[in-house]
Formats: C-alpha cells, structure tokens, sequence
C-alpha cells in the first residue's frame, strides 16, 4: 500500500501536500502529529472516503480512485476503521451497529451471533448492547466503534485517535488489542497525538506537520 | 445470497417503520390512484354489462292501436311467422295485457286504474330473434305505408339506440378513466418519488455511515426501493378493502334501482375479482418502483 505524492486540499486549505510513504502486510505504523496536521486526512484518502486532489494511493498495485463501486465496497469491508468521530448508526442498538458491519459482509446469522457478543464482552460493552450511540458516553461509543472496527477480523485496522476519550488503563488497553490484532498479521495504522504511548510502542513512526511528513522512523519516537 | 436479500428486505420495513408520517401521504395519494382506476373499472363493466343485458333481453314489440281489426294483426303474425327466421311471436291479447298488468309489482291503487271495463292496454305483437338483421327488416316492414295507422309505436328503433348510447357511455367511461388514471398515477409516482427524495436527504449521514463500512450499492439502495414497495402494496390492500366495503355500501341501493341487471353486474365484477386485484397490484407495484428507481437513481449518486 502506498501513498505516492499525494496531496488534499479543501479549496484554500492544504490538509496535505505531495506526501509519499509506503505500509507493508504486518506492519504496525503510528501516525502521529499535532491537531490539524492532517492525519485524519490520510485516512480519509485511504478508505476513499475523499479523493486526492493530485498524486495516487496504490493498494495492492492498483489504484483505488479507480475502483468501481463494488470493488471499492469489497475493499472497505477488507479494512477496519475506528472512525475519530465514531460514525456509528443513531438509530441502531451497539448490537446492532456491530452486526450490521457482519451483515454487510455476507456473515450467517450463527456467526452474528455468536462473534457479536464476544467482542462485545472483549471491549467491555457487553452490559450496553441494546443501548443507542446517544445514550453512552464518549469512552463507550469509541469502544463501540473499535468493537464495530474488529467484528470482521479485517485484514488492515486503521484507528483514528482510539483513545482519545478513554482514560489510560482503558486506552493501554486498547494499544495492547491493536497489537494483539497485529500479531495476527493485520496491518494496523494508528493515528494518535498521544506521544507517550507511541514511545511505549517502540514500533515505526509516521510524523506528519501541517500537511507534511517530518519524520519516518523504524521504532520512532514522537518527540 | 438469500440471507442478503432478507437483510435487504428487513431494512426497508425498519425504513418504512421509522418514516411514519412521511410515508402516510405516499400511500394515500397511490391508494386514491388506485381508487380512481377501480371505479372506473367498475363502472365500465357496468355500463356493459347492462348493455349486453338489454341486448340480450331485446325483443321486439308493436303496439296495435284499438281500431285496428284482430284479424289484420293475425295477418301479419302469420306473414311474420312464415317469412322471418324468428324464434317467436306471440300475440298479445287486452286480456293478456290486463292479466300481465295485474301480476306486476306495482301498488294496488295503481293496478286498479286498470280495469276490463276500462283498459287502455294496446294488443302487441312480441317477436324475438337472436338476429338483429331481422328485426331491422320487420321493423322496415312495419314502418311502411300498409300498417301506417295501425301500429302506433315499435319498441326495437327505440332499445336500439338505448344500446349505441350505452355503447358511447361505455367508450367514454373507458377513454375518462384511462386519462383521470393516467393523472393520478403521475401525481402519485411523483409523491413517491419526493418522498424517496427526502429519506435520502434525512438520511445522507447514514447511508456514508454504511459505505464506509463496506455496504454493497445494493445493500445502500435496495431499502429504498422495497421501503416504496411497501407503500404499494399496502395501497392495494387498502383499496380492495375500500373497493370491496364500497360495493356491499351500494349494494341495497342498486339492487332497488337497477333491478335484474345489478345481479348481472355484480356476477360480472365478482368473476373478474382477479382482474381488478391483479390490475390493482400491477399499478400499485408498477409506479412505487419505478418512481423510487428513479429517485434513488437520482439522488444516491
Ligand atoms: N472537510 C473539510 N473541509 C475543509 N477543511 C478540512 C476538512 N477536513 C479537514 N480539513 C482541514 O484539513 C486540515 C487537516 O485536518 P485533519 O486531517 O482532520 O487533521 P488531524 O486529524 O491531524 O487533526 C485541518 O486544517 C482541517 O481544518
Ligand atoms: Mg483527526
């Protein structure tokens, strides 16, 4: 998967300019930046939620502007997003919205039921399942969303500030599953401005400031 | 691909489900459409039915007037008789007539401003024959100079033209129907369709929500379609219990008004029971698709 010269803007704003950088099967990258750097960005351009507005993002040597709409769908459901502002569904349940990403899939009904609850149980919501996205908090709608992100066993687990509302014995929590889910073989991509617990991780390190990379670094530290 | 169908399908019903009022105004507009094009199917089959029964029933009749000797009436029945490809003819007395009289179901004061004393009741001549062309000659016949004088009315020119007025009636029932139908299924399809319209637009963030997550374009949009279908079919339903409840409603009215022929019509409407629900179903599944197509198609990029 690689970046080659991309840039974003949103008319006069440059959220990116030209950045190139390449992730491969397995890695463990932290994308890390102060607020408005442009991380968000990045992960935008890589499930296609917005398109570059020059240079070309490759998976797989192909060029995802120019999937169709069903590649594109069979593509996303490859890749696990936790979303920063969580996009879960308002008018469904956490079961649901978790369900649904499997329903999405294909998933038999046995396996809706059987792997929701598990994971439900894993990020700890299992007592909130019939709740709705406005009746939690900030904690458990980003647990929701990470529990939404995993449900299928993607391929390539992108996090867009996981922790930013969990306290730190929750959020190490969270970094120990993405690094279990690593260990699985999943790429996992994780945007963060938490410098402490990127340090912690001593895995590679993306630095992004105002629409550029700074630095990237095999075992970096944010600093 | 069962289960994705099924998935779909549960969708559009929680759509449905969650639109509430938004989705009333679209299933009345599509059951008054539906309304509309049953009345009109109803009336047509009335007005032929009706039509076809009077021609059925035509038998030709010549009032005699009361001068006229039995024996020249005779004369003509015997010539009838002998000369037409007739099934019948009968000939009908001032006694017959009275006795016909008094069996009617008319009220006695009426029955009695006829009496043996005093019957103004013509002698008739009855003549049927299945072949119109028939009459029409004796009829010629009748209306010649021989038996001017003599026969002061003939039925037959009279139920002929009841049957071409009929006929114009049932043309124009049929052309007024398929246009005001043609209206209405316009302005419902265009209910739908804006009704499509603005649960795309509620819905903008949800539905990013489920593309981002990997949701096929059919998982996306199908909902839509079958949430319109939905309002189809209920529409129909409403409308054969509407068009159903209605009928029983003129029932007694039309059974004292237009007598024998109701039942005939009533057979007619029941016997094509199927042909109204299905052209009931056809329209209402027709224009909910084929306007929430269009809707989705325009406005789910
Ligand atoms: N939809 C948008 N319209 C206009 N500007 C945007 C939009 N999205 C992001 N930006 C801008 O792009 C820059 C990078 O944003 P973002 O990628 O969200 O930063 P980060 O996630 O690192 O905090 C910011 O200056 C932000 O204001
Ligand atoms: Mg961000």
């Amino acid at each position: 998967m690689e970046f080659q010269e991309v840039s974003k803007h949103y008319s006069e704003i440059k959220a990116l300019d030209k950045i190139t950088f390449g992730l491969k099967k397995g890695d463990f990258v932290s994308l890390v930046g102060p607020s408005g750097a442009g991380k968000s960005t990045v992960i935008k351009l890589l499930i296609r939620e917005e398109l570059p507005s020059s240079g070309k993002i490759i998976v797989a040597g192909r060029d995802i502007a120019r999937f169709n709409q069903r590649t594109l769908s069979l593509y996303r459901r490859k890749i696990g997003v936790v979303f920063q502002d969580y996009k879960l569904l308002p008018h469904k349940t956490v079961y649901e919205n978790i369900a649904f990403a499997l329903e999405v899939c294909d998933a038999t009904n046995d396996e809706i039921t059987e792997r929701v609850p598990k994971i439900l149980n894993l990020v700890g919501l299992a007592d909130r399942a019939q709740s709705y996205p406005k009746e939690l908090s900030g904690g458990e709608r980003q647990r929701a969303a990470i529990a939404r992100a995993l449900i299928h066993s993607p391929k390539i687990l992108i996090a867009d500030e996981p922790t930013g509302n969990l306290d730190p014995a929750n959020a190490k929590e969270v970094i120990d599953l993405l690094m279990r889910i690593n260990r699985t073989g999943a790429l996992v991509l994780l945007a963060t401005h938490n410098a402490q617990m990127v340090n912690a991780l001593q895995r590679r390190v993306i630095k992004v400031e105002r629409g550029k990379i700074q630095t990237d670094a095999e075992k970096g530290k944010y600093l | 691909m069962f289960i994705h169908l099924f998935r779909i399908v549960k969708l559009g019903f929680t759509n449905f489900i969650r639109n509430g009022s938004l989705s009333i105004a679209a299933i009345l507009m599509t059951t008054l459409t539906l309304l509309v094009v049953t009345t009109f199917m109803i009336i047509n089959y009335a007005v032929k039915t009706t039509a076809n029964a009077v021609q059925e029933k035509i038998d030709m009749k010549a009032y005699f007037l009361d001068n006229v000797p039995e024996e020249d009436i005779r004369d003509l029945e015997f010539k009838i008789k002998s000369k037409f490809d007739v099934a019948s003819v009968s000939y009908i007395s001032k006694q017959d007539a009275l006795d016909r009289w008094q069996t009617r179901s008319i009220n006695q004061r009426t029955k009695d401003l006829i009496t043996q004393e005093n019957n103004p009741l013509p002698r008739t001549l009855e003549i049927r024959s299945a072949d119109p062309k028939v009459l029409n000659e004796i009829t010629q016949i009748m209306q010649s100079k021989t038996y001017q004088g003599k026969i002061y009315r003939i039925s037959y020119p009279e139920n002929q033209t009841i049957i071409e007025k009929m006929s114009k009636i049932a043309n124009f029932v049929e052309l007024s129907g398929l246009i005001l139908g043609i209206i209405f299924a316009a302005v419902s399809a265009i209910v739908i369709f804006n009704t499509i319209r603005l649960t795309i637009f509620s819905r903008k963030e949800e539905i990013e929500i489920m593309e981002l997550v990997g949701a096929s374009g059919s998982f996306v949009r199908l909902p839509f379609i079958v949430e319109a279908l939905l309002y189809g079919i209920l529409a129909v339903f409403l409308t054969i219990i509407i068009t159903f409840s209605g009928l029983k409603l003129v029932q007694s009215a039309a059974i004292l008004n237009l007598d024998f022929v109701w039942l005939d019509i009533k057979s007619q409407i029941y016997s094509n029971f199927w042909q109204i629900i299905l052209a009931q179903i056809f329209i209402g599944i027709v224009i909910s698709i084929a306007s929430s197509w269009l809707s989705v198609k325009k406005y789910l990029k």
